[in-house]
């Protein structure tokens, strides 16, 4: 006996008899049928989930079917456009001020100082911190800075804080009245003051670690070579940009 | 008969019922897909119509609105925008930028990682979509992954002592990233995603703004009106300038379009 017929025949031999005992049929059948139940369930999904792309791509195919062109104007109507479209272009470029101005970014708490159209210094700043504060549910304040357009409305050096009522209810102290010595306090608000009105300054901070930061009562905080610059370069009556 | 087999036909019968069931759900469900996908796009047909409709000229219009090139509707409705000083939005897809505005003044630019267009903006009538930018959109009503602002109650100390404790402490600036999406009186949507949020965050903010919309739909359709398809303009911008755009914005911002 060579080794074929040893080792390899019934070797072949068992391997036809299993195949014969796997009953193809069934499982191609099952299988149909496994495959038909998973589409009958999952067609209407894909199709629902797939809807917004059809449709767009729906829409794709009737605008490159429209080709459509702008119509033609004709010449002295276009030109009038032109003419309009370049005046309010100058109208638009002329809100941008000439002279110096800044601009504030209470989100990212930075700004930057515009001078004759160019930007000249940007850094870091503190913003208002979005602290609610509540004193016996009675009285609140809201410490955020405000938004908008504003004018510097007065320029100071080495100024004087003048404490609010919240400035002792946040330190746990008893208000004093108006007027009293303990409501002034003196270089905290750095070498500068700039007012934008309602009691809102631009001034300088002891905390400078908190630059870059939101932690003030609705003031802009520069820090000291920041603010020098900005003094120096905001004559009274420029604009300030906050958003 | 014996017991048995009466429990078998019972079984049977159970069996068949549930099949039916099954079945039935099942042609339901594909009846429902296909008619919403059917009403989705009639309803795209329809207010490629109504926009054409409200915008542009219709063919038996004795008076047809001339055209207005693209770049000066977008300096008109900025022009329009400037008159005001409150905080409006440009987003110039030509130029890939948006910018926040203050009386014309532009106080913040963003440029656009990428951006998408729904196809209904681009299949309008060039009058019409002039027309529809020539004018800056208000914003109605917005929703966002972050608050507008984030605002902390703190209660009042009773005492220095217990002021003292809250001295030291470092602001928590938390890193949240700033989806958000602005609904304009025109219908169009402007969703903002922050270029560097993708993966998992991305997917739960669009499956959440089409869970919205399907729901919207579902709504209309039940109480037996179409569907509006609702155009979209996604933009891409870096996270910082994401959340800087949207918390710049007042509610009622106006929106100016150069697409």
């Amino acid at each position: 006996m060579d080794w074929k017929e040893k080792y390899l025949n019934p070797v072949l031999n068992k391997a036809s008899e299993f195949l014969k005992e796997i009953p193809f049929k069934k499982i191609l059948r099952y299988t149909g049928i496994i495959l038909f139940w998973l589409v009958l369930v999952f067609l209407p999904f894909i199709i629902l989930v797939y809807t917004p792309s059809m449709v767009n791509g729906y829409l794709s195919l009737k605008y490159s079917a429209l080709n459509y062109t702008a119509p033609d104007e004709d010449e002295v109507a276009k030109q009038k456009m032109e003419k309009e479209a370049d005046r309010m272009a100058k109208r638009l470029e002329a809100a941008t001020p000439r002279g110096a101005y800044i601009v504030i970014n209470t989100t990212t708490n930075t700004f930057r100082l515009y001078n004759k159209r160019e930007l000249v210094r940007e850094g870091n700043c503190s913003t208002g911190s979005y602290v609610k504060l509540v004193k016996d549910d009675e009285r609140e304040w809201m410490f955020k800075t405000p938004k908008g357009i504003f004018r510097i409305q007065g320029k100071v050096t080495n100024p004087v804080w003048r404490k609010p009522d919240w400035a002792f209810i946040e330190e746990g102290l008893p208000v004093p009245p108006a007027g009293h010595a303990s409501r002034f306090e003196y270089g905290v608000l750095g070498d500068y003051a700039l007012s934008l009105g309602d009691g809102y300054l631009i001034h300088g901070t002891l905390y400078q670690r908190f630059l870059g930061m939101p932690v003030t009562h609705g003031c802009v905080r520069l820090g000291d070579d920041d603010l020098e610059v900005v003094f120096r370069t905001l004559p009274i009556g420029a604009k300030v940009f906050i958003f | 008969m014996d017991s048995n087999s009466t429990e078998g036909l019972t079984k049977a019968k159970k069996k068949s019922l549930l099949q039916k069931i099954f079945i039935g759900i099942i042609i339901l469900l594909f009846a429902f897909s296909l008619g919403y996908f059917t009403i989705s796009m009639i309803s795209a047909n329809y207010t490629l119509q109504s926009y054409n409709r409200t915008y542009g000229t219709s063919d038996d219009e004795a008076s047809p609105v001339s055209f207005v090139p693209y770049h000066i509707a977008f300096l008109e409705a900025r022009h329009t925008m400037s008159k005001v000083d409150s905080i409006s939005l440009s987003v110039n897809l030509n130029d890939t930028i948006a910018t926040l505005e203050m009386g014309g003044v532009v106080v913040f630019e963003a440029p656009l990682e990428g951006f998408r267009v729904s196809p209904l903006l681009r299949a309008l009538k060039p009058e019409a979509l002039s027309n529809l930018l020539r004018s800056p959109a208000r914003v109605v009503s917005y929703n966002a992954t972050i608050e507008k602002e984030p605002i902390t109650v703190k209660q009042a100390p009773r005492d220095t002592t217990e002021a003292a404790l809250d001295d030291d402490e470092l602001p928590v600036v938390t890193r949240q990233a700033a989806f958000f999406t602005l609904h304009l009186d025109s219908g169009i949507r402007i969703v903002v995603m922050p270029h560097e949020e993708g993966g998992f965050d991305r997917l739960v903010y669009i499956a959440r703004q089409n869970l919205y919309l399907f729901k919207q739909r579902l709504s209309v359709l039940f109480k037996g009106s179409l569907p509006e398809y609702v155009p979209i303009i996604m933009i891409e911008v870096s996270a910082d300038d994401a959340k800087t755009l949207f918390r710049a914005l007042p509610e009622h911002a106006q929106v100016a379009l150069k697409l």
